[in-house]
């Protein structure tokens, strides 16, 4: 009886720390999207239109986390961060595709010239 | 009884949350994705049957992972908050997985282009080294080339520069002896009293006929002699580089055919006196010309003197 009796307890702490809870704020994660929105903006992803689409997204969520932090919507905040991580790192990939497709298509293009007996 | 009623009461207590779980799983996932996640999954499904499967196995798992998640949120709550998320994330990660498999296959092109290029620029490189290494040799050997005709050039310039100074040597040489022959026949034009003059076929001394020969004879005269020795002293030293010519000349009276043949005996005769006399007989001839040719009016006494004449012309022998 007295097991049923802790158990029950327990159980009730367990709903009312889960009710009562606060979220800390996602400052790290915070940090981390910010580093990579400037790791896109370094390899120029807002020279790139589908790059620069997607870190302009990654902004905006940073916006709208920091907003959500203000308003003790931490939780809110972090679901946000996390879509912008995702679309920071997604430009950065678009930003080096672009520029590795560019490279690839110049050599290309300079292998043809050599090929067809033109100068470079 | 009562001990085996309370620990099933307890069993249930403690599996509430996931019979709870289950049946708010059950429920929730029975509204439809959403779109989110719909994408999500049909890229990552793109991506896993693509490119990525290969050659971004790493990245495709992580994208799996994500895609995980969200389908977890989902079935805990199809609507909340994280779900949605979560799918955003999962769809950003494997269209992330797609761009880094193309990233990657474009990595491959330019490996591949850039080992062409390399193969390309080596061929290139080989073959404008094997050009300009003929073209050096071909240079050097022109450059030989060019040396010997140099030296060639030069040894012609020495020649001709040589040919020019015998030339102008030989021609100073030539005018010397032209210029003491002009000398020696003033000298002998002095002493002998004689007509000595220059025409084209030659240097012309004339010898009057009266001084030479008695009327119609063709005997030298003592006189003669002395005339015909300055002459013949004159003469002999330039014979060898010269053709000397002995004329005899008559005037109208007579016949032609005797004056022809009296001209001839009188220049014969002049002709061997110079030859006694040290002139070489294959430098001089002799030829009457009778009255052919004229110098004066024969009508006259004084013209018939002068035509009456014997002309010895010394002329320069052409050179061969």
């Amino acid at each position: 009886m007295r097991k049923l009796a802790l158990t029950t307890t327990a159980m009730l702490l367990y709903m009312g720390a889960s009710a009562c809870a606060t979220v800390a704020p996602p400052s790290e994660r915070l940090t981390t999207a910010e580093a990579a929105i400037r790791g896109a903006v370094e390899v120029d992803a807002n020279t790139v239109p589908r790059a620069a689409l997607h870190l302009k997204l990654a902004q905006e969520q940073v916006d709208k986390a920091k907003r959500f932090i203000e308003e003790g919507s931490n939780q809110r905040a972090d679901l946000a961060l996390r879509q912008a991580q995702a679309d920071a790192e997604l430009a950065i990939a678009l930003s080096k595709e672009h520029d590795m497709e560019e490279k690839t298509h110049t050599a290309q293009a300079k292998v043809a010239k050599l090929k067809a007996g033109k100068p470079l | 009884m009562r001990e085996i009623a309370i620990k099933k009461l307890a069993l249930v207590l403690r599996m509430l949350p996931m019979l709870m779980g289950s049946l708010f799983a059950t429920a929730c996932a029975s509204a439809p994705p959403p779109r989110q996640l719909l994408d999500a999954r049909a890229a990552y499904n793109e991506a896993r049957l693509g490119k990525a499967a290969e050659i971004a196995p790493a990245e495709l798992h992580s994208a799996s992972e994500s895609l995980n998640a969200a389908e977890r949120a989902y079935q805990d709550d199809p609507e909340s908050a994280e779900t949605f998320a979560l799918a955003y994330v999962a769809l950003r990660t494997a269209q992330l997985v797609q761009v880094q498999a193309d990233t990657k296959a474009a990595k491959a092109d330019l490996d591949k282009a850039q080992r062409e290029l390399d193969q390309l620029e080596a061929d290139e490189m080989a073959r404008t080294k094997n050009e300009l290494s003929r073209a050096k040799q071909q240079l050097s050997d022109k450059n030989k080339e060019l040396a010997v005709r140099n030296e060639q050039l030069s040894a012609a310039g020495q020649q001709l520069q040589t040919k020019e100074e015998q030339l102008a040597e030989e021609k100073a040489a030539r005018a010397a002896a032209e210029e003491r022959e002009r000398d020696a026949m003033r000298r002998l034009a002095a002493a002998a009293a004689l007509n000595v003059k220059e025409e084209p076929r030659g240097t012309v001394i004339v010898l009057p006929g009266s001084v030479l020969f008695a009327s119609g004879k063709y005997m030298l005269m003592p006189e003669a002699q002395q005339k015909l020795g300055l002459v013949a002293d004159t003469i002999a030293p330039q014979a060898q580089k010269h053709e000397i010519v002995v004329e005899g000349h008559t005037d109208s009276q007579g016949t032609p055919e005797s004056n022809q043949v009296l001209s001839e005996n009188r220049a014969r005769a002049v002709m061997d006196f110079l030859i006694s006399r040290g002139v070489p007989a294959q430098s001089i001839t002799s030829v009457g010309i009778g009255q052919m040719r004229p110098a004066a009016d024969n009508s006259s006494a004084e013209g018939r003197t002068t035509n009456r004449r014997v002309e010895i012309i010394v002329k320069p022998r052409e050179s061969r």
